[in-house]
C-alpha cells in the first residue's frame, strides 16, 4: 500500500491561510491503514484547524468528508456539492488522490495535507516499512522475495556492499541490510544457487526513470465504437 | 485421423444462423455448441478451459457491430477473445485456435462456411498435446 | 597485457605489488596532489585517487588521476556507482583511457548520507559488478553496453574492492567470485587488522581458485592513535579490529610509532599468505608515513 504521513501543521496552516471555508477530504484506502488521512485523521485535523482559528479569532468553517478511494474519478465526482461550497480543499489522500481531485475540480485549489512516501507494508501498529521499488521489472523470484531496489539503500542487484555489518545497513544501524536478508531468505529456501550468476545492468525504462508511466490493459479498454454504442 | 473437436460459443440471437432454411442445425458431431445469453458472457476462462478439455479450436459467434441486443456485449466478447489469443501467443500456441465471428441471424451459409474453414485449419494444427494424452 | 599498466606488469610478473592512496583535496587547486605524488612516487607501483570518498565533494578522481600521471606516478582511478549513471561511467572510462590512465577501481561507493551533500539524489544505475561487466565489454569487445562499436577501445586494468570482514561472512568469497567473473583483474581489500579472519578468508579464496584468476592486494592502514583504533573498531562499517590491537595502541608510549609497527607487522604476515599478490597502503591524511613504512618493510626500491 501507499505510505504517507501528515504534513507538519505549520505547513498545512500556511496552505489554507486566508481561506474561510475549508473542505478536508480523506480516503478510506491506503492512508487510512497507515493512519495518515482516514476518517479519524480528517476529524482530528479539522478540530486542529478550528482550534487555531478560534485562538486567532478568525472565521473558519471546516467540512469533513472521507471517500472510499480518492484515486477514482467516480467517487471523487460525488464530492461536487461539498467542493462547490468551499474556498479550498485540503486533501488527506496520497499524492495520487490530490491530483485526481484537482483534475476533477480544476477551478479550486486542492492542497496536500500529507507527504506521500512509498509503497510498503505495516510491520506492526504504527510502523510502516518501504518494500517495493516500483521498478516495473520485478525480480523478487531471484531474491528470495525481498526487493533489492527498495530494500537495499544502494539498489544493488549483486549485493551486498562492503558496508553490510551484522545484517545492518551502513546508512543506518536501524535498517536491516536488504542483501543480508536476501542471502538468508535464499539460504532458507535452499536456493543460494540463484546468487551465483551476475545480474546484468538493469533496464530502468519501466521505472520512473523512463518517464511517467502509462499502463494499458488492452483487453479492458473500450474502443470509440463501443463507447458510442454504450451511450443511451 | 480423428475429426477436429471445436467448441462453438454462440449467443441466443446469433444461434438462428446455425439453423438451415428447414430450421435444423446440421453440424458435424465433433462441433459442440454452447449457447450463451449474449456473446459478451464469454470470457478467457471459458475459452482456455474449452481448449484444455479437448477442443482443437474455439469459435465465438456474436452479432454484428450495432446489432447486439445488450448494445455492447459483442464488443466485450471481441476484447476477451483478443486477450485469450494474446495468452495463447505467450504460451507458444497458435493464436487462431480462438477466433471471433460476427454474423447477422440470416447468414447461415456464411457461418457454415466459417465452421468448415475452422475445421480445416484445425486439421493442420492437430489437437493440443496435453499431459494425459490426446483427449 | 590488457592495459599495459605498471601495476599490471608487476602483478603479472609475480612480483609483490605495492599500491597506496592519494586523497584529492577539497580544492580547485591540484597542487596538493602534485606534492603528494612527488613525495610518494618512488614508494608504490600505483596510486589510488579516491572518488569523493565518504560522499564529500573533492577534486574529481579523473582530474586527480590525470595530474598524478603528469607527476610521473601511475594512477588507479576510483569510480563509484553513487554519482554516475552508465552513460557518464562509460564516457569517463573513455576519457580516462584517452588521458593515459590505465587502472580503474570499480566501487559501489559510500552512500551520500555519509558526506556533506546528504540531500543529493544518488544514482546507483549500476552496481560495481555490473560496472565491471560494462567496462570489460568496452575493453575486450570494443563495444559500449548495448553494442555500439567504439572507434578505439579503452586500455584499462580493472579492479574491484573486497571486504573480507563485512557480513554475511559465508557469502564474502562468493561475492568476490562474482566480481572476478564480471572481470576484476585485481582486487584491493579493506584494511586488515584481524589476520586470523583474513587467513580464513584467503583459504576459501584459494579453495575456489580465485587467486589464480585475479590479483589480490591486501589493504592496511597505519593507526595514529588509540582513538583511531577504537573509531575503526566501532564506527566504521565492515571493519574488524581485534581488541589486542586497540590495547596495544592504548598502552603505547608513542602511539604513532606503535601504529606504524603494527602496520609493518601486518604487512610481513600478509606477504606470507599464499594468494596475496600485493599490499594496498591506505594512509589518507598521513601520506608522509608511507615512505617510512615501505622502507622499513623492504618494499623499496620498486623498479
Amino acid at each position: 500500500m501507499i505510505i504517507a504521513e501528515r504534513k507538519d501543521l505549520g505547513q498545512i496552516l500556511k496552505m489554507v491561510e486566508g481561506r474561510e471555508r475549508v473542505l478536508v477530504a480523506g480516503c478510506r484506502s491506503c492512508v487510512s491503514i497507515c493512519h495518515a488521512g482516514g476518517e479519524k485523521e480528517v476529524a482530528t485535523l479539522a478540530e486542529a484547524l478550528r482550534l487555531k482559528a478560534e485562538q486567532e479569532r478568525r472565521a473558519l468553517s471546516v467540512t469533513e468528508v472521507t471517500v472510499e478511494r480518492q484515486c477514482e474519478k467516480e467517487w471523487v465526482r460525488e464530492l461536487a456539492p461539498l467542493v462547490s461550497g468551499s474556498d479550498i480543499v485540503l486533501s488527506m489522500a496520497c499524492g495520487v488522490g490530490v491530483q485526481v481531485m484537482q483534475e476533477a475540480y480544476p477551478d479550486i485549489m486542492i492542497v496536500p495535507g500529507l507527504n506521500t512516501s512509498n509503497m510498503g507494508a505495516p510491520e506492526e501498529q504504527g510502523i510502516y516499512m518501504e518494500k517495493c521499488g516500483g521498478c516495473g521489472d520485478c525480480v523478487l523470484h531471484l531474491t528470495g522475495g525481498i526487493c533489492p531496489v527498495a530494500r537495499c539503500s544502494k539498489s544493488l542487484l549483486n549485493g551486498p556492499c562492503g558496508g553490510s555489518q551484522d545484517g545492518r545497513c551502513e546508512v543506518n544501524r536501524d535498517l536491516p541490510c536488504g542483501w543480508d536478508q536476501i542471502y538468508h531468505s535464499l539460504e532458507r529456501l535452499g536456493r543460494l544457487d540463484l546468487l551465483e550468476g551476475n545480474i546484468p545492468p538493469k533496464n530502468w525504462l519501466p521505472s520512473r526513470s523512463g518517464g511517467p508511466r502509462r499502463i494499458i490493459r488492452a483487453s479492458i479498454v473500450q474502443g470509440e465504437e463501443e463507447k458510442a454504442e454504450g451511450k443511451p | 485421423m480423428t475429426e477436429p473437436a471445436v467448441a462453438l460459443f454462440v449467443c441466443r440471437s446469433a444461434r438462428t444462423a446455425l439453423a438451415g432454411p428447414d430450421g435444423v442445425e446440421a453440424l458435424p458431431p465433433e462441433v459442440q455448441v454452447i449457447e450463451l445469453p449474449c456473446s459478451g458472457r464469454v470470457d478467457e476462462v471459458m475459452m482456455l478451459r474449452a481448449l484444455r478439455q479437448g477442443a482443437w479450436a474455439v469459435m465465438v459467434v456474436g452479432c454484428l457491430d450495432g446489432n447486439c441486443k445488450n448494445r455492447t456485449g459483442n464488443y466485450q466478447a471481441r476484447r476477451r477473445v483478443d486477450e485469450a489469443r494474446s495468452l495463447l501467443y505467450q504460451l507458444g500456441l497458435e493464436q487462431d485456435r480462438v477466433r471471433m465471428f460476427s454474423v447477422a441471424s440470416n447468414q447461415h451459409a456464411w457461418l457454415m462456411d466459417a465452421v468448415e474453414r475452422v475445421r480445416a485449419s484445425a486439421r493442420t494444427w492437430g489437437p493440443i498435446r496435453i499431459l494425459e494424452g490426446d483427449r | 597485457m590488457k592495459a599495459g599498466s605498471k601495476l599490471e606488469a608487476v602483478l603479472e610478473s609475480g612480483r609483490f605489488a605495492v599500491t597506496t592512496e592519494i586523497g584529492p583535496p577539497k580544492s580547485a587547486s591540484a597542487e596538493p596532489i602534485r606534492k603528494k605524488a612527488r613525495t610518494l612516487r618512488e614508494c608504490a607501483d600505483a596510486f589510488n585517487l579516491t572518488d569523493n570518498q565518504t560522499a564529500i565533494v573533492r577534486l574529481s578522481s579523473l582530474a586527480s588521476s590525470a595530474v598524478c600521471l603528469q607527476e610521473g606516478a601511475e594512477p588507479v582511478m576510483q569510480m563509484t556507482c553513487r554519482d554516475r549513471n552508465r552513460i557518464a561511467m562509460q564516457s569517463d572510462l573513455l576519457g580516462a583511457s584517452a588521458l593515459g590512465i590505465r587502472n580503474v577501481l570499480c566501487l559501489s561507493g559510500d552512500h551520500q548520507t555519509f558526506g556533506n551533500q546528504k540531500e543529493a539524489k544518488n544514482v546507483y544505475d549500476l552496481d560495481s559488478v555490473q560496472q565491471l561487466m560494462v567496462f570489460r565489454q568496452m575493453r575486450d569487445l570494443g563495444q559500449v553496453w548495448g553494442g555500439d562499436v567504439l572507434e578505439e577501445r579503452p586500455k584499462v586494468f580493472l579492479g574491484a574492492a573486497a571486504n573480507p570482514f563485512a557480513d554475511p561472512f559465508e557469502f564474502r568469497v562468493a561475492r568476490l567470485a562474482k566480481k572476478v567473473n564480471a572481470g576484476a583483474d585485481f582486487i584491493q581489500t579493506q584494511a586488515i587488522f584481524d589476520l586470523d579472519r583474513f587467513e580464513r578468508f584467503m583459504a576459501m579464496v584459494r579453495e575456489r581458485g580465485l587467486d589464480r584468476r585475479t590479483h589480490i592486494l591486501a589493504g592496511v592502514i597505519p593507526l595514529r592513535s588509540a582513538n583511531a583504533a577504537r573509531y575503526m573498531k566501532t564506527k566504521v562499517s565492515g571493519m574488524s579490529v581485534p581488541d589486542e590491537v586497540v590495547d596495544r595502541m592504548k598502552g603505547a608510549q608513542d602511539p604513532k610509532k606503535e601504529g606504524v609497527r603494527i602496520c609493518e607487522e601486518t604487512i610481513e604476515r600478509l606477504r606470507a599468505v599464499p594468494g596475496v599478490h600485493g599490499v594496498h597502503i591506505m594512509a589518507i591524511g598521513w601520506e608522509t608515513i608511507v615512505p617510512t613504512i615501505v622502507q622499513e618493510c623492504g618494499l623499496v626500491p620498486r623498479s
